[in-house]
């Protein structure tokens, strides 16, 4: 069969395969272990060991899953040159992107009332110091990185072929 | 709602979705969405899809929906008794 209009879409570089189930669950564990890991250094202190030990395991688990999805089937999706997708493709991607914009504008939102008045006005004794804008700054890097294909997971319906 | 008849097209004429996706330059995916009606083409995507099976694009899309398989059998074979007894 031959068609004049035939233009196929690249063959695609070799990524980690995942199911739209294995890519929705791996992306709700390494965000949430990144923000349980932001959020509970906040209540560490230096004589509970096990505690840190815990709060570390916790941050690598997400960082680590943020890699895999990032190399995985929807990081591909949405991070390749457009010759490697198809018009379909490239809308869900669009509109991925949109949301992701959204998410990290409203994080630095957040961010940037926090660095205020506001947040030491609401819980008193509250102190940004540079630990916390590393701490924010890790969270916001590896949560922006695997947000447009964390939202490509969830919006894949998953249709088989 | 863009109403398509791909999936009857395609199987008559024995292709997978792969061989027709191939054939357009899209993922097989993107078939199977067109197929179940959750994703409309563009212009250029129908028409290819319209080449490919030698047919006009309105015999392919519609957006009024087609009459089922057994209501064009039906009135096709009453316009062949018409045209016989003609």
């Amino acid at each position: 069969m031959t068609n004049p209009h035939e233009k196929p879409v690249r063959a695609r570089p070799k990524y980690i395969l995942l199911t739209p189930l294995s890519a929705k669950v791996l992306s709700v564990v390494a965000i949430g272990a990144i923000y349980l890991w932001f959020v509970l250094k906040f209540f560490l202190s230096g004589d509970q060991p096990a505690l840190q030990l815990a709060v570390g395991v916790l941050g690598l688990v997400g960082f680590c899953g943020s890699i895999v999805m990032f190399l995985c089937t929807y990081g591909f999706l949405a991070n390749s040159p457009v010759e490697y997708l198809d018009e379909r493709e490239i809308q869900n991607r669009n509109a991925a992107y949109v949301k992701a914009y959204i998410y990290a504008t409203v994080m630095l939102l957040v961010g940037s009332m926090a660095s205020g008045d506001i947040v030491g006005w609401v819980f008193s004794g509250f102190e940004v110091t540079l630990h916390v804008v590393t701490n924010f700054l890790t969270l916001a890097l590896f949560t922006c990185l695997i947000m447009p294909a964390t939202i490509l997971a969830w919006q894949d319906k998953g249709l088989d072929e | 709602m863009v109403h398509n008849q791909i999936t009857l097209f395609r199987v008559e004429r024995g292709l997978s979705r792969k061989d027709l996706a191939a054939a357009v330059g899209v993922n097989p995916q993107t078939i199977g969405f067109l197929e179940r009606g959750t994703y409309n083409p563009s212009v250029e995507l129908a028409l290819k899809l319209a080449a490919v099976f030698g047919v006009p694009v309105d015999t392919l899309f519609s957006l009024n929906g087609f009459p089922s398989l057994a209501t064009q059998i039906a009135s096709n074979a009453n316009r062949q008794k018409e045209f016989e007894d003609d």
